[in-house]
């Protein structure tokens, strides 16, 4: 029980950086980006080709990852969600799914099919092991990566002119514009960010859990869980909502079986959105 | 020379003729009034200085710069700010940060002498600066959008309609404050519907009807009834 709770949580840490991202696209661009579970395992397979092909160690390949994914974020943005913005939130949405369906199988292609694991010292090592609690490195290195993403990138926004122009852009896009903003860059560079972790998301991910070509599917599932229940939007949000769906698939498997653990997971997530439609931590609620 | 000078400017909503070889001037250190009933243009011209519309036909000329047609953000970088109709706080922000962001392009510690001045100038900003702009009442959010827009520290301030849905007190205070940053030097182009003060507060004023500027003059020298014929179209002004 406690176990499952501690696990829970460190779990929680891990899908709180699936939803990162995704929770600060939609915060600030009000976009459902239904391409954020395929993104972020294209991280997972590009950290892999780059620690496979050059040799290098997890933690340079998934820099390198992180690079190629913000600059893959500055042309979706800018070639393609951009292009349609103005359109309306129906046109965006389809946009992405697109690229969903692109990449799922442009990975496929290059890929194939078999399912892989990030090979790592970490994913066997316990940090601690007694008869009633173990923990993972793994899951712990996922949680604390998380809580500092989570605090750093909140710092930048709440106290940094480029976070403020950020806030501002999403806020009311015309009157960010009239005070010298670019918010077409201003948007470009939040996807950026917001694709920067999603890689380090990826390689978290990869060296935990097997993955594959069609992964991204259940990642965006678990990344909307985690944003929905945090409330979109809300960074601090974003950790807890991941803490809870952790905990909730958790205890749900010790109580009724591993086979079931995420739709309880899911369950908790429908009566959460019953009480509380608009998350935990609304932010955007206030919008009139 | 000129300021701003908009020469011969159209402007089109789709196949909609809004604004019809509209020219005006405004001289450095002066206030200009735009004056019109509701739906004459005002909003349109102003937006189109600032880069929110384009023209279809034109010039206009800030500070030497052909800035037609350029966007909103580049033309704010040369120094023109413009608060739009509405206010257009940024509703989920501070009222601090609000003001923060109206000097965006001022990266330096000249930023907090600015935040000083506009509090100075505002105090109800100061008391409620860590309040989110949303819980404004809608004097002090037009004060927000002013003082915002003197964040900035322009060549010219652009107004539109500040007076817009607030008591006749409120209104007084609004422009008596208005009064004082004029004093500073700041020039200013502005919207405004009701024609006495217009016309008070102002050194020179355009008449708007119908998309066309159909009267123009110093505003100590213009006749507030012939102004009120021009701005309803009637008597010599009818079509
Ligand atoms: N976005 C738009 N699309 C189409 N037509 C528009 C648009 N904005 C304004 N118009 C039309 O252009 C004309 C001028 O409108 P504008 O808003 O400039 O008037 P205004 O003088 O500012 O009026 P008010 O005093 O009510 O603010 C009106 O006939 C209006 O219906
Ligand atoms: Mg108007």
């Amino acid at each position: 029980m406690l176990q499952c709770i501690i696990t829970g949580i460190l779990l929680g840490g891990l899908y709180s950086m699936i939803g990162i991202g995704m929770s600060l696209v939609f915060g600030i661009m009000k976009l459902t980006n239904l391409a954020h579970g395929d993104l972020m395992i294209l991280g997972t397979y590009i950290t892999m080709v780059v620690s496979n092909a050059l040799g290098f160690n997890l933690v340079i390949s998934t820099i390198i990852s992180v690079i190629v994914m913000c600059v893959i974020g500055f042309i979706v943005q800018q070639f393609l969600v951009n292009r349609v913005m103005d359109k309306g939130e129906a046109p965006a949405l389809l946009v992405t799914f697109g690229l969903s369906i692109f990449l799922a199988n442009l990975m496929l292609k290059i890929f194939s099919a078999d399912n892989q694991l990030l090979t790592n010292k970490m994913a066997s090592v316990n940090v601690i092991t007694t008869p009633v609690l173990s923990v993972s490195a793994s899951y712990l290195i996922s949680f604390i990566v998380a809580v500092i993403i989570i605090v750093g990138l909140a710092l930048v926004m709440q106290k940094t002119n480029f976070g403020r122009s950020i806030r501002a852009t999403s806020d009311d896009p015309m009157a960010a514009e009239l005070m010298g903003v670019n918010t077409k860059m201003a948007f470009a560079a939040a996807m950026v960010i917001c694709m920067g972790i999603t890689a380090v998301a990826g390689t978290l991910v990869g060296s935990t859990f097997t993955f594959y070509p069609s992964s991204g599917t259940q990642y965006l599932i678990i990344a909307f869980g985690v944003v929905v229940i945090g409330g979109m939007g809300s960074l601090f949000g974003t950790l807890i909502g991941g803490i809870v769906l952790g905990v909730a698939q958790l205890l749900g498997g010790f109580a009724f079986g591993s086979g079931v653990q995420m739709l309880i997971a899911y369950i908790v997530l429908l009566v959460i959105l019953a009480l509380r439609p608009n998350g935990l931590f609304a932010t955007s609620a206030v919008r009139k | 020379m000129s300021l701003l000078e908009v020469k011969n400017i159209d402007v089109h909503y789709g196949d909609f003729l809004a604004i019809q070889d509209v020219s005006l001037n405004v001289e450095p250190g002066t206030i200009v009034s735009l004056i019109g009933a509701n739906g004459a243009g005002k909003s349109t011209i102003m937006n189109t200085i600032c880069g929110l519309n384009k023209p279809t036909k034109g010039d206009i000329i800030f500070d030497g710069n052909n800035i037609a047609g350029k966007k909103a953000n580049q033309i704010a970088r040369l120094g023109l700010t413009m608060s739009p109709e509405g206010s257009h706080c940024f509703e989920k922000m501070t009222v601090q940060d609000n003001l923060l962001m109206g000097a965006y392009l001022e990266k330096g510690p000249e930023r907090m002498k600015r935040l000083e001045d506009v509090y100075r100038l505002f105090p109800i900003l100061n008391e409620k600066k860590n309040q989110q702009a949303t819980y404004l009442s809608g004097g002090q959010r037009q004060m927000l959008a002013i003082g915002r827009g003197i964040m900035s520290q322009p060549k010219i301030l652009l107004l539109d309609e500040i007076s817009l849905g607030l008591a006749p007190v409120v209104i007084n205070d609004i422009y008596d404050k208005l009064q004082e940053i004029a004093e500073t030097g700041l020039t200013m182009l502005i919207v405004e519907q009701n024609v006495t003060r217009s016309l008070s507060v102002s050194d020179y004023s355009y008449v708007i009807l119908e998309g066309k500027v159909v009267m123009e003059g110093k505003s100590s020298e213009l006749n507030e009834s012939e102004v009120n014929d021009a701005y309803f179209g009637i008597g010599d002004f009818a079509h």
